[in-house]
């Protein structure tokens, strides 16, 4: 089957939106994937120092001006979106099977197991995540970027159990549940493999908002300086050093900050679009 | 269930809630690799010290009875010492809370006074300029990461135009008025003090709308949803038949239903809001929650960071319980049927 002939991707195509959206998210990839090549001054990432050209506004060289230290700024955002989007895909990768194994879980089996989890996924709903999110930081040793990663992900998994589950007593009383419970499947193979399938609309959609937000709390920690640490890059860091220096260095700050919208708007187009075509509310 | 029965179920779930929640605050900071008082004391202490102190935070008992001492603590109101400032953490927190308490609902306010209005606009005009304007602005308030919206504020009326104060919470010039509930917008009423006021009103405009943003957007685009759906419900069709004035119709019989989902949403993203309260205080330097929890986190101050969650959590709860018995009272079928 060629997906590009789908009616489904037939919808997507058609919305404009989502299409920008897709292609905003195809341009950070690429400019990440290739950041050596594309960017002009790909030596200005690391401690790197140049005062002669300190602090330059945004001219034809340096088109996102210079830092304190004389660093192009634009290199760094790429360099910056590295960071970013490895940021997104761990902490999903991590938040993603603790929050649907249990949302299965919950779901299908029902009784003690479902009251047990749900409440656990509602303690943690209750305090809000960013505020989670700092506080595990704050009581693990330095922060690091693997720690923000950690916390994040601690942060966003009951956001999956409460979809997942919801899906799952939603679609747990169809026939082909009762046909492979009467065939004697086990709870594994039902959960995985009958439900789970059904669930992968809603899964991918929510996937896809999600990496934007994600970066976007991530960028957040990293501001208040409990991300990554310098030299690396990073988006938040770079909009944290300069918000200080307001308002005679104001591309300090403003174009890693737009650069961090530019990312998020573009999952969020593409996760609405997708909203659309598979028809599913997340 | 009467009202009052679903005010104290309500209430019950809260209470088991933020019980759970304190488990969970608590088990992060004792269960967490790495030794508390060394982390606390920092890498030179001696280890006289260290064990003095694991003595001092009862680090040496079973986790049970370290919660057991920690929840009785809480409910004489004592959460410990704080190793960053060395005062009773409780006592920093009453200081410092208000300033964030005082800032978020001027941001609800803001939310809704300013997200309503555009709601009920692109309703009205729907799938013209205004419609457009109002979507696009919700979508960008959502994707703006919140310090963003503030450093840009800032910039603009702040410093190109400069319209309001930078930052702080008041001109330095002023006399503060005496501290009564620590807002400083009700305390200068208190005095009858109007220029305090205009002032704290005047720092408190930027950072309030920087918070309020990603939440306009949402409560615009709910309310216009809604609108829509109301106007094509037989109910106002009839009242369109009387000839009611199209103002009585939106007010009396739209509105009022309309409004429903937005206060739900206002309790959810209160969440979003306190979180944003963090970066924005820190862009606006405002001696908020934000800026103690932030200060703690770098100290590794374990009781300051544990009050600081506990805190922003059981503000969150209570907000939700108010949001829902206020949905009680604007439609009172929905909750009390389950």
């Amino acid at each position: 089957m060629n997906i590009f002939k789908t009616k489904s991707f037939y919808k997507f195509s058609r919305n404009p939106l989502s299409v920008f959206g897709l292609i905003i998210v195809v341009t950070v990839l690429l400019l990440a994937i290739f950041a050596p090549f594309i960017t002009p001054f790909p030596e200005h990432v690391g401690p790197f120092t140049d005062f002669a050209n300190k602090s330059k506004p945004p001219d034809s060289t340096y088109i996102f001006g210079t830092d304190k230290i004389g660093r192009d700024i634009f290199t760094r955002c790429i360099y910056g979106y590295r960071i970013s989007l490895i940021l997104g895909v761990v902490v999903l990768s991590i938040a993603v099977p603790i929050g649907v194994t249990m949302g299965l879980c919950a779901g299908y089996i029902g009784k003690k197991t479902e009251l047990v989890l749900m409440r656990i996924t509602d303690i943690f709903l209750a305090i809000p995540a960013l505020v989670l999110a700092l506080s595990i930081i704050g009581l693990l040793d330095r922060p690091n970027l693997l720690y923000t990663m950690i916390a994040v992900s601690m942060a966003w998994w009951p956001w999956y159990t409460r979809l997942i589950y919801n899906i799952t007593r939603s679609i747990k009383t169809e026939g082909y549940i009762a046909a492979a419970e009467v065939m004697g499947a086990s709870k594994f193979h039902i959960m995985f493999k009958e439900i789970l399938p059904n669930c992968l609309p809603s899964l991918l959609t929510k996937i896809t908002l999600d990496l934007g937000f994600v970066i976007l709390v991530g960028s957040s920690l990293s501001f208040l300086g409990l991300g990554a640490q310098p030299p690396t890059p990073d988006l938040g860091t770079m909009v944290a050093k300069g918000a200080s220096l307001l308002p005679d260095t104001w591309w300090f700050s403003l174009f890693p900050g737009f650069a961090i919208l530019i990312v998020v708007l573009g999952f969020n187009l593409v996760g609405d679009g997708l909203k659309d075509m598979f028809d599913v509310d997340v | 269930m009467s009202a009052t029965q679903y005010f104290l179920r309500r209430t019950f779930i809260s209470i088991i809630v933020f019980f759970g929640a304190s488990i969970v605050i608590f088990c992060l900071a004792r269960l967490i690799p790495g030794d508390p008082a060394r982390i606390a004391l920092g890498p030179f202490a001696s280890k006289e010290m260290v064990e003095q102190y694991r003595e001092l935070l009862h680090l040496n008992e079973s986790i049970i009875i370290q919660y057991k001492i920690f929840i009785t603590n809480l409910f004489q109101g004592d959460l410990g010492i704080s190793t960053y400032t060395k005062r009773p953490v409780l006592i920093d927190i009453q200081s410092y809370f208000p300033a964030t308490f005082e800032l978020v609902l001027v941001a609800v306010t803001l939310m809704i006074i300013i997200g309503m209005p555009l709601g009920i606009l692109s309703g009205k005009f729907k799938d013209t300029f205004v419609d457009h304007i109002s979507r696009v602005f919700s979508l960008l308030g959502v994707v703006t990461p919140s310090f963003l919206w503030a450093i840009i504020l800032m910039l603009i009326f702040a410093f190109w135009m400069p319209i309001f104060p930078v930052s702080e919470r008041f001109d330095e010039a002023l006399d503060p008025p005496k501290l009564v509930t620590g807002l400083l917008l009700i305390d200068s009423l208190l005095e009858g003090n109007f220029n305090f006021f205009k002032d704290a009103l005047a720092h408190l405009f930027l950072p309030g709308l920087a918070i309020a943003m990603p939440a306009i957007g949402n409560v615009a685009r709910l309310t216009r949803t809604n609108l829509s759906d109301i106007y094509d419900k037989q109910y106002i069709e009839f009242a369109k038949s009387y000839s009611f004035s199209e103002f009585k119709i939106a007010t009396k019989y739209a509105l009022k239903p309309a409004s429903i989902p937005t206060v739900t949403i206002i309790g959810l993203d209160f969440a979003l809001m306190l979180g944003n309260a963090f970066l924005v205080e820190t862009v606006f330097v405002w001696p908020g929650m934000a800026k103690y929890g932030v200060e703690v986190i770098l100290a590794k101050d374990l009781n300051g960071i544990v009050a600081t969650a506990l805190i922003i959590t059981t503000f969150y709860l209570v907000i939700n319980m108010v949001v829902d018995f206020v949905v009680l009272i604007l439609n009172p079928r929905i909750s009390l049927k389950d």
